[in-house]
């Protein structure tokens, strides 16, 4: 369920971009998912249509989803192109990660330590 | 597109705005908030064509229509519906007025609403409710919403607001509304004109306000940037910078600066 986080600096079409493509590629919403409709999104989540209507442009301009017209939109991913686009999820929550690190004042040294030492820690207690 | 250029408007000898003009593009959603007392709803009552400005001209883009009210929706801030007629009377005599052919209103049940009970029976949200669905039901261009759903409970204030988005999905009507309580409504507007008792302190689209201001933390302002407001908050001293650089801040909390800033003036 998508839902909007108010606290959050971060634009609600940025918010809602995200949580889309994250769906898509962890097959929460499978190819050919006929995504909710502009009108029935917007006025659940109480946001300006066009700001839906924004959101699903670009991602169909992403690749992530498909108009058809007089039906809406659908989730378009094709499976060869499913690692590129994890790949390029993870690349930009990793540019998030640094950039906040950076903003804090840390090297790129502790960062490596750090995240080495918390994935260490994560797969201790997870033996699979 | 709709223009207010130079108007004055109140009542008596007092204007209560001065000379104030401003265009609102078709299919805008704009909230127009500032502190008590500004005239936000003498604006509202001029837009709504029911209070006519002491000078000045306002343009609403439709050279066809002879009186603008047909295609204006109006909720003001108190109803002042006539309390002994029933429901389904006053609905007659609204669409017979409108020339809307209609029998029934969707809204109604879900706001547990009686068709044939009298209007003083209604509590004040059935009345809200009731009134923005007739209101809604005529196909107006121009929706105007006074602070009125303030005094409606969630469930049926969460009804108001998902009606009137799909409204705004189905016909892209122009709605300008008054408004103090941001969080609800601030991803619902794309523009905001914030009054003051002197005129327009800002008159900005939310992209550009939420892409630009920024707060700065410091005990002096910044210089070489425009500054808009300042506040100390918790032991700190925040400015609002317009544009500038510093922390992106929610559109809510931008317009709470400037509200405790204006205070603060006066």
């Amino acid at each position: 369920m998508l839902k909007i986080d108010a606290g959050s600096a971060v634009p609600v079409y940025e918010q809602l971009k995200r949580q889309i493509r994250l769906g898509i590629v962890s097959d929460r919403y499978p190819s050919d998912h006929r995504m909710p409709s502009i009108r029935e999104l917007a006025s659940q989540l109480k946001i300006n249509p066009n700001t839906i209507a924004k959101v699903y442009r670009q991602l169909e301009g992403e690749g992530f989803l498909m108009s058809k017209s007089g039906s809406g939109f659908f989730v378009k991913l094709e499976r060869e192109h499913m690692g590129k686009t994890r790949r390029r999820l993870l690349a930009e929550i990793a540019d998030e990660f640094i950039s906040q690190a950076v903003e804090l004042g840390f090297t790129p040294e502790e960062l490596i330590k750090t995240l080495s030492a918390k994935l260490e820690r994560i797969s201790a207690n997870d033996p699979a | 597109m709709i223009q207010l250029k130079n108007v004055t408007c109140g009542y008596g000898k007092n204007p209560v705005q001065s000379n104030i003009s401003f265009d609102i593009n078709d299919g805008d959603v704009v909230m127009i908030t500032g502190p008590n007392g500004v005239g936000k709803s003498t604006l509202l009552k001029v837009l709504a064509n029911i209070l006519y400005p002491t000078s000045g001209t306002i343009n609403y883009g439709w050279p066809d229509i002879k009186d603008p009210r047909q295609l204006i929706g109006y909720l003001p801030d108190s109803l002042s519906i006539y309390k002994s007629m029933k429901v389904k009377d006053l609905a007659a005599l609204h669409w017979n007025a409108f020339g809307v052919k209609q029998s029934s209103l969707p809204l109604l049940k879900e706001a547990s609403i009686d068709w044939n009970s009298r209007i003083s029976e209604l509590s004040v949200g059935q009345k809200v409710i009731f009134h923005l669905s007739l209101i809604l039901s005529t196909g107006p261009k121009l929706i105007l919403i006074d602070e009125i759903l303030h005094s409606v409970d969630p469930h049926l204030r969460n009804l108001a607001l998902e009606t009137l988005v799909k409204t705004m999905a189905d016909r892209k009507p122009t709605v300008v509304m008054v408004n103090l309580n941001y969080n609800e409504v601030e991803h619902l507007v794309n523009r905001v004109i914030f009054l003051t008792k002197t005129g327009i302190l800002l008159n900005e689209s939310t992209e550009y306000l939420l892409e630009n201001a920024r707060l700065v933390v410091a005990d002096e302002a910044p210089e070489n940037a425009n500054v808009v407001a300042s506040r100390s908050y918790t032991g700190r001293t925040e400015h609002l910078v317009l544009p500038g650089a510093g922390e992106q801040m929610k559109l809510s909390d931008i317009l709470t600066m400037l509200m405790v800033s204006t205070y603060k003036l006066q």
